[in-house]
């Protein structure tokens, strides 16, 4: 049973890839595209779906994905033609069959209203084509299967199938012991099995020596046990031993050649799929693995370093030859590193395609017209980074339909079309990903954020806020400004939350609106997890490394402005502002400086403006490669996790914004704790 | 320094079923030992990198081969100064459940073969605060072995890891 949950596993994980796949090819129809290609790859990714779903017995799901299959089948046939309404139903059945998977992973439940709903508008769709949602899951039917749903349905009548595997059906991922089990819920009453296992030495692990004739005792259509079997018609050769087929009894039983020629002629499905343009050459590798290959690429890097360093300290070792060999040396790992990286990059689009379906849900709910309009969903992001982005982005838009978008009348006495508009798009800006949602709606209230900010004592009652700083307050924490709580964004969860979690990426996330025009919410990410730009410091006889994406600037103390305050804490004015100047030295429990540091670094504690924290040297700049600390200790307060220098020694990476709250009083510490 | 597997290789010292194998080290004039299956290298003492914030024992993390190993002071943690760590002081790398720790000692000194008999149990009231410090005591020609109990004394370090 464990080993059916291996596959239940890889089940879903394919469903999760052709569900993308549907989507896009469902929102390409939509759109007007009527090239039989896309119209072929979605069918194919519904019968796949089905397909799966049979073999693990998800009833819902197979009964939706069949539906679904015969009015795909009814497109792709040229027996119905897509309007624009038709072209609704299927994105909508597309984001239920997505639904029906997400149950069916969850083990089972209640499905939601929308699937009953679409099933039913696309049986309506089906009836149209005559045949009573019979699965015509080919454009060519076998005449078996056509002339058999001719003859009566409900009846209880025997039928017996010869089931003949042909030489690839294990290759193509069939189980005959999974697709038994599972027919046994159409009435399998038993199976006999002909043929003979060869002597091991002759055995080949690729093909299925054996053929089974299934006895079923059923009163289910035939064109439902046909539909059945249809699942692995590409890969056996299957029979009715009883009615029309015509039977050929002296047949060897070894499902050699022979067997596999019998099959019907080969479906568009199977061909299309290896001609297929969408269908790029993919592995599916465990990230576990990768990982290995990752860290073991930043050891070499590291290696190399010091290997350099080592050789450089000989006197005469490096002749003009070594140096050459060292240099393409440190070409080839970094190339391999950049490679390395590549490997765990995926596109956004994994991500984006899910937004689609939120859009639509929320603009039922909420009863506002919308159109999420995707671009840039091939842009690369680390695989780490892709999973942790699905819930700030569906936050945000979620805040961008529920606040953001005004209601149609609203939009059409301002002038603006009623249907509003959210741009969802990404793009690489050098070591750097940036992801903007922008919509069309009334942008921020500005009056209303900031009266809320006072009654919440956010913002004192004589502070002047620019229009900006007002904005940025709907990422304190706690902040709400609906008016009434709503399901969909007033749950006291705000986009703080999203704020927290882009800083945990490694991001940053900003906000600029323009009253009556709408808002552009832009979060920034690095690349990667895994590597990190960052400058080297040193305190005392300590190096660390502070992350390039904090650091705002450095100064020497002597050029600026100095001040201590009555509790002892310092200030330092660096061009007419005051920065808390934090001595990393104290902050950190070093051993005090023979001599006071000279310099300081200005940083941005992204939450509560810029700190300066007082350092000895800048050593310089460096990528690095992120350990974990947590692997073998345990969480550090202000510090995000440890790197390898080019010495082979360990350097800590700080982080800047909970450093910054290491040293204050405990207002600020119990908003900062919440990790 | 030597893999401690390669270590266990004389056939004469081979454990007999029910034995147990401890890799034995110095601390001052003491003698410590952690069950051999535990012990994963022994390395010679590197400067650390220091953690912010942590007791004086943690003497800060080394980079054993890609991987950041924290490194605690045994002297330290049983309550006596630092250890003045030189080039001839050693780490000994073990694992404590999913973590590799290593802790730092004067020196490696042997590896014993007890019989589950001839541990005996440490008695009550000794060894202070850290009773659970020490699992059992093992009396050798050599003198009196401590039988560390590694979660005990350094697991706490780890109850806020992931």
């Amino acid at each position: 049973m464990e080993e059916d949950e291996d596959y239940e596993a890889l089940f879903f994980a394919e469903c999760a890839d052709l569900l993308g796949d549907l989507q896009e090819q469902l929102d390409r129809i939509a759109d007007g595209d009527e090239d039989p290609e896309t119209i072929n790859a979605a069918f194919r990714a519904v019968h796949s779906v089905k397909g799966g779903a049979a073999a693990f017995g998800f009833t819902d799901l197979i009964g939706f994905a069949h539906i679904f299959e015969t009015v795909m089948d009814g497109i792709r046939s040229g027996r119905l033609e897509t309007t624009p309404d038709l072209a609704m139903i299927l994105v909508r059945a597309g984001d239920a069959m997505a639904h029906l998977v997400e149950l069916a992973s969850q083990g089972g439940g209640e499905p939601e209203a929308i699937v009953p709903r679409v099933k039913a508008e696309l049986e309506e769709v089906a009836a149209q084509l005559g045949a009573e949602a019979a699965p015509k899951p080919q454009p060519e039917p076998e005449p078996a299967a056509e002339s058999a749903s001719q003859m009566g349905e409900a009846a209880s009548r025997e039928i017996r199938i010869r089931f003949a595997p042909g030489p690839d059906f294990f290759a193509r991922g069939h189980d005959p012991l999974r697709i038994f089990r599972a027919a046994r819920e159409l009435g399998l009453m038993s199976a006999e099995v002909e043929g003979e296992a060869p002597p091991l030495s002759d055995l080949s692990f690729e093909a299925c020596p054996f053929v089974w004739t299934l006895t079923f005792d059923t009163d289910r259509p035939d064109a439902e046990i046909d539909a059945f079997f249809d699942v692995c018609a590409d890969a056996a050769s299957i029979e009715r031993l009883d009615g029309e087929t015509p039977t050929e009894p002296t047949d060897p039983p070894t499902p050699t050649e022979p067997a596999a020629r019998k099959q019907p002629p080969p479906q568009p499905a199977a061909s299309a799929k290896k001609s297929g343009s969408g269908v790029a050459r993919s592995l599916r590798v465990d990230l576990a693995r990768v990982d290995k290959l990752v860290n073991l690429v930043g050891e070499i890097v590291i290696t190399q370093a010091v290997l350099a360093q080592k050789l450089a300290e000989i006197d005469g070792a490096m002749t003009l030859e070594a140096g050459h060999s060292l240099e393409a040396l440190n070409r080839q790992t970094r190339e391999l590193q950049e490679s390395v990286m590549t490997i765990r990059a995926q596109p956004v689009k994994s991500v984006f395609s899910r937004m689609p379906r939120i859009v639509r849900d929320l603009s039922e709910t909420l009863g506002k017209r919308a159109r999420l309009v995707i671009s840039g969903e091939n842009t690369e992001v680390d695989t780490t980074v892709i999973e942790e982005l699905t819930e700030p982005l569906t936050h945000m838009l979620r805040n961008s339909m529920d606040h953001g978008l005004e209601s149609a009348e609203e939009r059409r006495a301002a002038g603006k079309p009623e249907e509003g508009v959210i741009h969802l798009s990404a793009e690489h800006r050098g070591e750097r990903v940036i992801i903007q949602i922008t919509d069309d709606g009334r942008g921020i209230d500005r009056d209303r954020v900031l009266a809320k900010a006072m009654e919440r004592g956010l913002v004192g009652p004589g502070e002047s806020l620019t229009p900006e700083e007002i904005d940025a307050l709907i990422f304190h924490p706690g902040f709400s400004t609906s008016e009434k709580v709503s399901s969909v964004s007033g749950r006291g969860v705000g986009m703080d939350v999203v704020k927290k979690k882009i800083q945990s990426l490694g991001g940053r996330c900003t906000v600029r609106s323009e009253p009556g025009k709408g808002t552009e919410f832009t979060i920034t990410l690095p690349l990667t997890l895994a590597v990190l730009d960052g400058m080297t410091i040193r305190v005392g006889s300590e190096r660390f490394v502070l992350p390039l994406s904090s650091v705002i600037e450095a100064v020497r103390l002597e050029d600026c402005d100095v001040r201590e305050m009555h509790d002892g804490s310092r200030m330092i004015g660096v061009r007419g502002a005051y920065l808390r100047l934090i001595s990393l030295r104290k902050t950190l429990g070093l051993p005090p400086a023979d001599a006071p540091e000279t310099m300081a670094v200005v940083a941005d504690t992204e939450t509560d403006g810029h700190v300066a924290l007082l350092v000895d040297e800048l050593i310089g700049q460096r990528h690095v490669v992120l350990k974990s600390l947590e692997t073998n200790f345990k969480r550090i307060d202000g510090v995000s996790g440890a790197t390898i220098l080019g010495d082979g020694r360990v350097a800590l990476i700080l982080d800047v914004p909970s450093l910054a709250s290491l040293g204050l009083p405990r207002r600020t510490m119990q908003q900062e704790t919440v990790h | 320094m030597t893999r401690t597997d390669s270590a266990a290789a004389p056939e004469a010292d081979a454990p007999r079923s029910g034995q147990k194998q401890y890799v034995t080290f110095m601390v001052g004039d003491r003698t410590y030992g952690v069950d051999i299956v535990s012990v994963r290298e022994i390395k010679q003492w590197t400067p650390a990198t220091m953690l912010p914030n942590q007791p004086a024992y943690t003497r800060g993390v080394l980079n054993l081969r890609g991987t950041i190993v924290p490194v605690h002071d045994l002297r330290a943690r049983f309550g006596g100064p630092l250890t003045e760590a030189t080039d001839t002081h050693v780490v000994v790398i073990v694992w404590i459940g999913q973590q590799t720790i290593g802790i730092l000692v004067d020196a490696v000194s042997d590896i014993i073969t007890v019989s589950p008999d001839d541990v005996r149990p440490v008695p009550a009231g000794v060894g202070g605060a850290d009773e659970k410090a020490i699992s059992g005591l093992v009396n050798t020609e050599a003198g009196l072995v401590s039988l560390l109990d590694l979660e005990g004394l350094f697991a706490a370090n780890s109850e806020n890891a992931a």
